[in-house]
């Protein structure tokens, strides 16, 4: 039996961005675009009418600007969300918020050539993606207000029980002795001592896509200033991600910047690859750096997380790292981790509950990648007790264990 | 004298291999690496490794293939080879085993695995 088409609508005061979208989907054997909208007030009545799966969303529109229409949207009736966006400053900053309340994914508009071909090669796997997501309502995090980082307190008492996997050493079967080696109240850490502890990790690497910018958000705004150096990789076109950092950067009590060509990895920083450039780690005689490069595109993405954790995979960092893949379609990221794991990183995957779209996470998985998987609520507790942890007792795979007890 | 041979596809995979070895306490003198069964061949033609860690799975020559090439031309018949793969394939270990292979490890493997793999190997491998 064939698979029933994804149904599109296309919302865009632009007839020539809406023909050059119908037509690229046109291309596509199993998606149709159902409508087109050239504002919010008729993408309304068509989504009434017509129950579309996935919606395609110019933010710059006359009448109701989309982000207000998303808003709107997300509250009432939630439909998977693409948003087209252009790449100047203030649409950008309108796309990552348009993400944090409730958007799948983003796509440049195809302004300029290169764009163009982008958006060719990459929309038909977005709207895939956003149809089988699950578009979930804004966070009610207010985008001024800092989130509070994670306290030994908090850690001290967390008891998700993220399901661990992989584990191909037996449980530990005492668990007294485990609890022995608990935190043994929040009261017995001092700062000194964490900061001490915690330079026993190199670098946490960090691998996401669609969902990924409210992901990462969420994991990030929990982290204490103290945390090992993090790498991230977000798959985001070209000119959004500047905007995505900075507005992690207000929200974090970590420093968050777009990663720039021989910038040192130090504790509290967090920085991201640019929209369009591979983030790579070296290992120099100046100790940790990070580089860009503008190498081939792996799958059609750039940056791709296989490219950031297998660089890991091959430094002298790759048995102290930690590294984390969250919600996105396809495999990127799933090899990489293979090989960060095989190389002694301890390897976490979010977990298909609390993804937006489970491709990443599941692919790694597969591959026998992962040490555990984790709700996204529990990524970051998980972070902050695997840099506080010691690794010279441990490996990885027991102070996973510990770490979720 | 220690030379170890490492046949792997994947580059990264080659030396994150090596570093393993050296984590794990096991003396490696010279590092000889091979892309594939092939030129892994022709490496052994060459010198004679005191070990040999090979993965299953390769382009040209398999790993398995290796083993078979190796006995057909009496080559390294006295080193032992530890076979790497990522399936956990019953059917694939006895082929190997039977084809001489001394010992077998799955990917993704730690230290202490390849460390308790190899170092039994390497101990009776030692002339008396």
């Amino acid at each position: 039996m064939k698979a029933r088409k994804i149904r599109v609508l296309i919302v865009d005061d632009s007839a020539i961005v809406r023909r050059i979208l119908a037509e690229t989907i046109a291309a596509e054997s199993d998606i149709e675009v159902i409508a087109t909208a050239p504002d919010a007030y008729v993408a309304r009545d068509k989504i009434l009418a017509l129950h579309p799966d996935v919606i395609t969303l110019d933010l710059e529109m006359p009448r109701m600007d989309g982000l207000t229409f998303l808003r709107q949207l997300m509250f009432l009736n939630p439909v998977p969300t693409l948003v087209v966006s252009s790449q100047g400053q203030s649409s950008c900053a309108a796309t990552i918020e348009a993400l944090r309340c409730g958007a799948v994914d983003v796509v440049a508009k195809p302004a300029t050539p290169h764009a163009l071909r982008n958006l060719r090669l990459t929309l038909a796997e977005k709207i895939r993606g956003a149809a089988v997501s699950r578009p979930r309502p804004a966070t009610d995090t207010p985008t001024s207000r800092s989130r509070r980082a994670i306290s030994a307190a908090d850690i001290a008492g967390v008891t998700d029980d993220p399901i661990t996997v992989g584990i191909r050493k037996a449980p530990a079967s005492n668990s007294a002795s485990i609890a022995d080696r608990r935190i043994a109240s929040p009261q017995s850490i001092s700062k000194r001592h964490v900061v001490a502890q915690r330079s026993s990790r190199s670098l946490i690497a960090i691998g996401a896509s669609t969902g990924g910018t409210v992901a990462i958000q969420e994991v990030l705004t929990q982290l204490p200033a103290d945390m090992p150096p993090i790498l991230i990789t977000q798959h985001i076109p070209a000119g959004f991600s500047s905007a995505f950092a900075e507005r992690l950067n207000r929200n974090c009590a970590i420093e968050v910047r777009e990663a720039s060509s021989g910038d040192m990895l130090r504790p509290g920083l967090a920085l991201l690859a640019p929209g369009d450039h591979h983030l790579v780690l070296r290992d120099g005689p100046k100790g940790l750096t990070v580089d860009l490069d503008r190498g081939p595109e792996v799958c059609y993405l750039r940056p791709s997380v296989d490219v950031m954790f297998l660089s890991i995979a091959e430094s002298v960092a790759a048995s102290s790292a930690i590294a984390v893949l969250l919600t996105g379609m396809g495999s990127d990221g799933a090899r990489g981790m293979f090989a960060l794991k095989q190389a002694g990183a301890a390897t976490i995957a979010q977990d298909e509950a609390s993804s937006v779209v489970y491709g990443m996470p599941r692919e790694a998985i597969r591959l026998g990648a992962v040490n555990s998987i984790a709700p996204l609520s529990s990524i970051a507790p998980l972070l902050v007790r695997l840099a506080l942890a010691s690794k010279l007792h441990t490996s990885p795979e027991s102070t996973l264990q510990e770490a979720f007890l | 004298m220690n030379a170890v041979l490492v046949i792997d596809d994947s580059a990264i995979m080659r030396k994150i291999i090596l570093r393993q070895l050296s984590q794990a306490g096991i003396p490696v003198d010279s590092a000889l690496e091979a892309a594939d069964g092939a030129e892994a061949l022709a490496l052994l033609r060459q010198r004679t490794p005191a070990l040999i860690l090979c993965d299953v799975n390769m382009p040209n020559l398999s790993g398995l293939g290796l083993l078979s090439r190796m006995r057909e031309e009496n080559l390294a018949l006295d080193v032992p080879v530890v076979m790497i793969t990522t399936e956990n394939s019953e059917a694939q270990v006895r082929q190997a085993l039977a084809l001489g292979a001394r010992g077998y490890i799955r990917k993704p493997f730690t230290v202490d695995d390849l460390k308790s793999t190899v170092t039994p190997l390497l101990t009776a491998a030692q002339p008396a």
